[in-house]
């Protein structure tokens, strides 16, 4: 198990270059802002150029700009990052995303739960009863799931359950766990269909396509002249094999759950991480969206090790040789 | 490597241009790439032309362009006229089948027509935004494609010729930073940089330029499929120089320039083509997202999935049609797409057929 | 002649036939067709003796193999035939039945692969399950069975090793594997499917001998599938020639190697490469494999034989006995039914200088 330890502290280092990278850019892309981020952000509203030399001053935006990303740097190393320059001004980041995570985590982690669920068992039907019905029924839910809009699927869920049935959580305001649990969950309902049913698909496409080429592996072979069941070999041989490289997708597709995010935030009206992003890019709120955008990325790098790490947990030809 | 899905991004696109080198060896060095490549080609359509599920995606495809293309012959009218109801109990949006009528300063009656498909909150007709808006999005769905496609290849195009190199190191090391972000948050945070709606620039030289929204849309979204394609493009630079007629080539005298342009890329662009087939979809998506997000495409341009977020003020009072038909079409134009790009793919590696 | 020939014998009584194959025909369901894999063959093996299945790739060997274990894949079909084993037909089976026959009274070893175990399992999770799903025991008597199993096979620090994983085992080591996850329940036979093609010739020989020494322990009939003549040379004391899916040539190993009839059977013997004759080329085979969706009208091996008449073109021959429990389907053999005066001539012929050659 000393290898395991090890591959982690060696992942962890490898993500050091990239979240530094990562850092650098998302700082410096938003002062490339064509006439410099406080112009653009009192765009719409007349300001004299005192008024801005005040507020560059406030912010601490006349030092030379390595030194402003290695004050910024350095507090987010310390997880603090900064105030918030618009409307909201003086708000630490932090506050505002602390606020707001525990939905957008709710609402990521329910959705995922419910992918998996979907998608795990269908990609393991369509391989199994390849070409046969079950399998066309498996591709076609799979196959809309990946076409069909995330955002455009809610809206509808919420003309047909909404507005038709007239269900009153399949819309309105979002209640935080704290206040109801069963409140909170039942106006999760439809956001968790939304965004887990688009990411289903792509896990039940990933799964089918790896089901199918464990299934062709010659240890299947060997199970079956063996005269171990078929159920066992499905579920024991091919299932395990086939789902570590699903892991991966599963690891992707967080980027795209947290697209989905933003979009079904959007749509059900519901006030998390997304939602703070949109708004914050309408009042040019440098500050905020360089936080979320680093929150976001960190959040990546890191379950993109938890992944690795998985990965090379269930896979010993990976966990055993040290991860190169 | 640094992530895993890497490994397996490229672990397919070897896989699948592993196919390029099964050709008759009794042909000379030289004449290999020609003859992989017919190969290569034959091989494809043998596997393609059984596939009807995709056939029909590029029939759907075929279908939406020609309507996009013939937008202004086949819409019934402006996309930005406002109409009026001719019957004054029924407001904006009106369902689908309502008279309406367009009236000139004088009140008089200009035409009087029907919206098939109903009006939005301001009167237009939906039939004809929706044809101009397929218009835009196609438009930007195809153009970040092949953005990202010409940019992502020569990247990955160059770092795989100088697979190790320090060149190599510093594109591949940007890419590992794009890649991990979610399409939709690089381009909003793109979209902080170069602010949203049409902007002059004064650059050195070139004088002002006036860069239009949608160039901007296009342009943020690419990045996000920018590192794809050059991945893409670097494993199968890297599995093409390995074959012996590269060696070939430089014994005769033939130059890094040459060999990468004439050679190496010309075999390698139907793999990335057919991957550029299967991004389409989620670009597609990515742009809809982000005008959903008000932070696209600007009104009064049609676009899909503008009207979509026009739509969700009306979504509660029952007003379905507002919502129903751009999402539809979104829906269809990404499932063709999909389905053409899925039948390539297989065709190219029969690794995946089957997977629909 | 062969260098490396080696004559076995068996010292058992052979009396009671284990199993028995009965004009079998396998076909698939191809793109190009129906294509018969194995068309109408017959065999039989007696307990504690090892059989031979030889041909090229194509020849319809593997196909056979899993016949017998009823392993086809879905597109393929047993159309025709029996099985039978211990006296009862296989092919009659329901599937809870046939998988508790497999592995438990006949196993199969496959030629080692890099997957032919399982990557995510240890080579004792994937052994004990097979010993706890045939035999009554629990997880520790199976584990002591496994470690026994491995330390029968040759693997050295077995009680150490059963916890590896496939991929630390090299070739060898697998294979040896697959050999203790096979005789695990003591199966009455054992089909070995090319056991050591990927192996050199060291291991093989190891291999072999691992084999050997458990069938004189336990008693069990082996069948080796093998394009290998030299492996069969070494440890079978039956041969079956295939050929386009067909037994073109069967009998005891010394008779096969000392007097071979089917022309086939000569070319395989003629591309062996022998020590001591340098400048003699080495001589395959003309030709290729028939494609098994189009074979060749009458006897399958016409195109590519030296002797082939307008009569090979048109009539498909049959095994017939040449000589005294030698059995060849070609029709220019002596003692053939329908033999022409001058293709035997030809044939003596060919034979004389064949022999001088040597």
């Amino acid at each position: 198990m000393l290898s395991v330890y090890k591959y982690i502290i060696k992942r962890s280092l490898l993500a050091i270059p990239t979240l530094l990278g990562v850092s650098m850019i998302i700082f410096g892309m938003l002062y490339l802002a064509p006439g410099g981020p406080v112009e653009v952000m009192m765009s719409s509203q007349p300001a004299s150029a005192e008024q801005i030399q005040d507020i560059r001053q406030q912010l601490n935006l006349d030092e030379p700009i390595y030194v402003q990303y290695g004050d910024w740097a350095w507090d987010a190393l310390h997880g603090e990052l900064g105030r918030s320059w618009s409307i909201t001004q003086g708000t630490a980041v932090n506050d505002l995303i602390i606020q707001r995570i525990p939905l957008t985590a709710e609402l990521a982690l329910l959705s995922m739960i419910l992918a998996i669920a979907i998608g795990i068992p269908a990609g393991i039907i369509g391989a199994v009863y390849q070409d046969q019905i079950a399998d066309h029924a498996a591709r076609v839910v799979a196959l809309s799931g990946i076409s069909i809009p995330d955002f455009w699927l809610g809206i509808m869920l919420i003309v047909v359950f909404g507005v038709q049935f007239q269900i009153s959580w399949a819309s309105g305001s979002w209640i935080p766990l704290s206040e109801s649990v069963t409140g909170n969950l039942k106006h999760l309902i439809f956001p968790v269909i939304t965004l887990g049913t688009a990411y289903s698909g792509l896990i039940a496409r990933m799964m089918r396509s790896e089901m199918l080429d464990a299934l062709n592996g010659g240890y299947i072979r060997t199970a079956q002249a063996m005269g171990i069941s078929n159920r066992t070999i499905v579920f024991r041989d091919a299932a395990k094999n086939a789902f570590i490289p699903v892991l991966t997708v599963i690891g992707i597709g967080l980027a795209r759950l947290m697209n989905g995010a933003l979009l079904t935030e959007t749509v059900f009206n519901l006030p998390g991480i997304g939602q703070l992003l949109v708004t914050s890019i309408a009042r040019r709120d440098y500050r905020v969206i360089q936080g979320i955008v680093l929150f976001v990325a960190v959040i990546f790098i890191v379950s993109n090790i938890i992944v690795d790490v998985l990965y090379a947990y269930l896979d010993p030809r990976i966990r055993l040789s040290g991860g190169d | 490597m640094f992530y895993m899905h890497i490994l397996i991004h490229e672990y397919v696109y070897q896989e699948g241009t592993k196919m390029g080198s099964v050709s008759p060896d009794s042909e000379a060095d030289q004449n290999k790439s020609t003859t992989a490549q017919r190969s290569l080609l034959q091989q494809f359509w043998k596997n393609y032309k059984n596939n009807y599920l995709s056939i029909a995606g590029g029939a759907i495809i075929l279908l939406l362009v020609l309507m996009a293309l013939l937008a202004p012959i086949l819409a019934p009218h402006s996309p930005y006229e406002q109409f009026e109801t001719s019957d004054d109990s029924k407001f904006h949006p009106a369902e689908p089948g309502t008279e309406i009528i367009l009236t000139n300063g004088d009140g008089d009656i200009v035409e009087q027509t029907t919206a098939y498909l109903g009006t939005d909150n301001v009167g237009r007709d939906i039939l004809s935004r929706l044809l101009y808006g397929l218009r835009t999005t196609l438009v930007i769905g195809l153009s970040v494609v092949i953005t990202s496609l010409v940019i992502g290849s020569l990247a990955g195009a160059i770092a795989g010729f100088y697979q190790d190199s320090w060149i190599d190191n510093a594109i591949m090391r940007v890419m590992d930073v794009i890649f991990p972000f979610p399409s939709i948050v690089l381009a909003i945070a793109l979209l902080g940089v170069v602010g949203i709606g049409e902007t002059t620039y004064s650059l050195p030289i070139l004088g002002t330029v006036a860069v239009p929204n949608t160039a901007k849309i296009i342009l943020v979204i690419s990045v996000v499929y920018i590192p794809r394609f050059a991945r893409v493009m670097r494993g199968a630079v890297v599995t093409e120089m390995e074959e012996d007629y590269i060696d070939a080539l430089r014994t005769i005298g033939a130059s890094d320039f040459r060999i990468l342009l004439s050679d190496v890329i010309v075999n390698t662009v139907p793999s990335v083509v057919i991957q550029g087939s299967l991004y389409v979809g989620t670009a597609l998506l990515a742009s809809a997202g982000l005008s959903f997000l008000g932070l696209g495409i600007q009104p009064p341009q049609a676009s899909l999935g503008l009207m979509l977020s026009n739509s969700r003020d009306y979504v509660y009072s029952g007003e379905w049609w507002f919502s129903v038909f751009p999402g539809l079409l979104i829906a269809i134009t990404i499932l063709g797409f999909n389905l053409l790009g899925d039948g390539l793919r297989d065709a190219l590696d029969p690794r995946y057929q089957g997977e629909q | 002649m062969l260098l490396i020939l080696v004559t076995k014998e068996s010292n058992r009584l052979m009396t009671e036939k284990i199993l028995e194959v009965d004009n079998l025909t396998t076909s698939f369901d191809t793109e190009e067709g129906t294509v018969r894999a194995v068309n109408n063959i017959s065999f039989s093996i007696e307990e504690g003796e090892t059989m031979g299945i030889v041909g090229e790739s194509g020849s319809g060997k593997s196909v056979t193999a899993l016949s017998v274990m009823r392993l086809i894949e879905s597109n393929g079909s047993i159309e025709n035939g029996t099985i039978h084993y211990r006296g009862s037909n296989l092919l009659e089976k329901t599937e809870s039945e046939i998988q508790s026959i497999r592995g438990s009274e006949i196993s199969m070893v496959f030629q080692d692969t890099l997957d032919s175990l399982n990557p995510v399992y240890t080579i004792g999770t994937q052994i004990n399950r097979v010993i706890r799903k045939h035999r009554d025991m629990d997880n520790k008597e199976a584990r002591e069975e496994t470690i026994r199993l491995l330390e029968q096979v040759g693997i050295p620090n077995a009680e150490e090793r059963i916890d590896d994983y496939p991929h630390q085992f090299s070739g060898g080591m697998r294979q040896r594997a697959l050999i203790a996850m096979a005789i695990s329940c003591n199966p009455s036979v054992l089909i070995a499917d090319e056991p050591t093609t990927a192996l050199d010739v060291t291991i093989e020989a190891q291999i072999f001998e691992v084999l050997d020494k458990i069938q004189h322990e336990t008693g069990m009939s082996i069948i080796v599938i093998t394009h290998d003549l030299g492996v069969v040379a070494g440890v079978c004391d039956f041969v079956n020639v295939m050929y386009g899916g067909e037994i073109v040539e069967k009998s005891k190993t010394d008779d096969i190697f000392g007097d071979p009839q089917h022309p086939y059977t000569r070319g395989l013997l003629r591309s062996i490469p022998r020590i001591g004759k340098e400048e003699d080329r080495l001589r395959g085979i003309e030709g290729n494999v028939p494609n098994p969706a189009a074979l060749p009208s009458g006897c399958t091996f016409h195109p590519r034989c030296p002797h082939a008449t307008d009569e090979c073109r048109q009539h498909d021959p049959s095994l017939q006995e040449v000589k005294r429990n030698h059995r060849a389907a070609c029709i220019h053999i002596d003692g053939y039914k329908s033999l022409h005066k001058e293709d035997k001539e030809i044939i003596i012929n060919d034979r004389k200088k064949g022999e001088s050659d040597d």
